[in-house]
């Protein structure tokens, strides 16, 4: 308790879960950007109300019988056409059968101040209905979050774009993050972008240990 | 020509219509053209076509061309990837000039860099053919079909697609008839091949003038700029005027200064009870732009929202030194496309919302 | 880069032809000699200086260009409150 007052005094601000009143603060002083807002009511008492956007791909079996993420070599087609791009008008709908992984991207274009991050899930009447998602956001993004959601039931479920589908709770780091300073693969995406493991500089490091070993 | 023709053009429209994929558009006004052109083509088939005249064989043969047309139309539109915000901008351009509700836009993905063009068919022959149909058979065609093409590798490339705003610049003239109306009033009415080639080559380079006037008025010199890329330095051909003479008339329009290519077009414009060319843009300055702090721009009214492009050139053309300059190339040319698609997407989804709130 | 028309000025030929060819066989309905007389009207108008081409009806442009390049002489010697069926006839010959 103590430290909190010294907190409060010195204005410093806590780490852990932002209320309500903390989301809005950050959100008028253009620290936390969420574009487009389209109802207040998305922001709850301790999470925001995410919408389906209207960009998604969806994984389909390709000559391979497998996905080579260990090399990103030309001559190897490469992770994204793996994938099929579709589009829809907010409003219109999207299937999502059982089983098929499908990407999409959140309707709201997020801009998370460099201390915060946002842990998403899915608001429970859609994980009553075997759809599962989980993302972390980095404190510093900035773009449309992506998300993966596989629909594990039997049957087909159809979603809306620009339907909440998804609640962001956001929590504040004790320290600051730099999200420009490390080599970022994502730059201001604003749809759905499949996995980049392909370029991932480690597994160039763990193909060069394989070469050596020989 | 005779009825033969006109039965082969009827079965092999059967068999196009079989294949056709009127079963998924999501759009009413597709539906609705669709279904008309599918009573258009059964209305024929059971005419008495055998015993037509000449003149009857002559109208029907386009009548049929139109519908093989439009099947292609809508079926080649990408359903999937359609690029809306370009075509909700462009629409509401279009919607400046003539009323857009009476079009139908379909998009369509060349595998061809170059490819950024319209393609529709003329007011006048639609406006002729609903009277034909309407006496003959009772129907009509209520809507007119534009198709948009454009590169399948340029569609998410907002500096390039701003070609399409000179694109749309030509469909207009057309509609209007503006250019070919100085023409006239230029050098008389006579048979076309009594016309000598340097009055032809004036009517070529003034139509290019009035589409890249068109352009400027929405997206400022952007359109410009990237002519100024691919055909920079080219000199007067015989159907374009050279790209300075070009880049010099765009500007002077942008800085306010009298010119007599515009003074004509707007004589011709307004007499004819049309819109005028004008800048019809709103400047949002660089340095406030919501681009510096990496979120797409909020934008105010439609007028700003056709600047959006200007925008991004502007920071194109800074990036070594403004807030992209320590990102790389491939890098800089993702945000600011990305950019620009957000803008543009945010500004037309809250638009709707508040249409229906 | 262009503009591509689908329907070029000889494609809309055959639906005039058809216009006058009903209209001198007696068989037009009202509606298509109504049109047909104000593209008259407008082209008489525009061959005697009286009117100029800016203001036009667009949804006419091509028939009544056509008319000016081919007949402005004649144009101008008719008389706009009687078309006579030579008229019709004279026109459908340029259109054909």
């Amino acid at each position: 308790m103590g430290r909190g007052i010294i907190r409060k005094f010195l204005r410093i601000e806590s780490s852990g879960t932002l209320t309500n009143k903390e989301i809005l603060k950050l959100i008028q002083t253009k620290k936390l950007v969420i574009e487009p807002l389209l109802e207040k009511s998305q922001i709850g008492e301790i999470s925001i109300d995410l919408r389906v956007g209207t960009d998604f791909l969806t994984l389909h079996q390709g000559r391979q019988a497998y996905i080579d993420t260990s090399q990103d070599v030309i001559k190897k087609r490469s992770i994204k056409s793996h994938f099929t791009e579709t589009r829809r008008r907010v409003g219109e709908s999207f299937l999502l059968h059982p089983n098929q992984p499908i990407l999409f991207s959140t309707l709201e274009y997020i801009k998370l101040p460099d201390d915060v991050y946002a842990v998403l899930t899915l608001r429970s009447s859609y994980s009553r209905l075997g759809l599962t998602i989980s993302t972390i956001i980095q404190p510093g993004y900035c773009g449309c979050a992506s998300i993966e959601i596989v629909n594990s039931g039997n049957t087909p479920i159809k979603i809306l774009s620009g339907s909440r589908l998804v609640q962001a709770r956001l929590v504040r780091l004790d320290e600051k993050s730099n999200y420009f300073k490390t080599h970022r693969k994502y730059t201001c995406q604003v749809r759905p972008v499949p996995s980049k493991a392909n370029e991932d500089e480690e597994l160039i490091k763990l193909l060069k240990i394989k070469e050596n070993n020989k | 020509m005779n009825h033969k023709t006109i039965e082969l053009q009827l079965l092999q429209l059967e068999e196009s219509f079989s294949k056709s994929r009127s079963n998924i558009y999501s759009d009413n006004k597709k539906e609705t053209h669709f279904s008309e052109l599918h009573e258009l083509f059964s209305a024929i088939k059971k005419s008495d076509y055998k015993n037509f005249t000449q003149a009857e064989l002559d109208s029907h043969n386009q009548i049929l061309n139109y519908i093989f047309t439009g099947l292609e139309f809508l079926d080649n539109s990408t359903l999937n990837v359609i690029p809306y915000e370009i075509v909700s901008c462009l629409e509401f351009a279009l919607d400046d000039w003539v009323d857009s509700s009476n079009f139908i836009i379909v998009t369509s993905l060349s595998n061809r860099k170059g490819d950024f063009f319209f393609q529709s068919d003329n007011r006048e022959y639609f406006e002729n053919q609903n009277i034909e149909i309407g006496t003959r058979y009772n129907l009509k065609i209520t809507y007119r079909l534009i198709q948009i093409v454009l590169p399948k590798v340029l569609s998410r490339d907002y500096l390039s697609i701003v070609v399409l705003y000179h694109e749309l610049g030509h469909f207009v003239d057309l509609e209007l008839n503006i250019t070919s109306k100085i023409f006239y009033s230029k050098y008389g009415y006579k048979l076309s091949y009594l016309y000598t080639q340097l009055e032809l080559m004036d009517y070529n380079h003034s139509m290019e003038y009035f589409a890249d006037l068109f352009a400027a008025q929405y997206i400022n010199n952007a359109s410009n700029l990237y002519i100024n890329y691919i055909a920079h330095n080219a000199p007067d051909s015989y159907t374009h005027p050279s790209s300075v003479k070009r880049i010099n008339l765009v500007n002077d329009f942008l800085n306010g200064k009298t010119r007599t290519e515009v003074t004509e077009l707007n004589t011709a414009l307004v007499q004819g009870g049309c819109e005028q060319i004008k800048i019809r843009y709103e400047h949002i300055k660089i340095q406030n732009s919501d681009f510096q702090i990496l979120v797409p721009q909020k934008i105010k009214n439609i007028a700003e929202l056709h600047y959006i492009f200007k925008l991004g050139w502007e920071f194109w053309e800074t990036s070594e030194t403004n807030f992209l300059r320590k990102l790389n190339p491939r890098q800089k040319y993702h945000v600011i496309n990305n950019l620009i698609e957000k803008s543009i997407s945010n500004y037309i989804v809250k638009l709707r919302w508040e249409e229906v709130s | 880069m262009y503009l591509a028309q689908l329907s070029s000025l000889q494609t809309q030929a055959p639906f005039y032809i058809n216009s006058l060819e009903s209209i001198i066989h007696g068989n037009n309905t009202p509606e298509s000699k109504e049109k047909i007389d104000s593209a008259i009207s407008e082209a008489i108008d525009i061959a005697k200086g009286q009117k100029n081409i800016y203001s036009v009806d667009n949804n006419h442009y091509f028939f009544i260009t056509t008319l000016l390049a081919n007949y402005r002489e004649r144009l101008i010697q008719v008389e706009k409150d009687n078309f006579g069926m030579v008229l019709y006839v004279d026109i459908l010959k340029i259109f054909k």
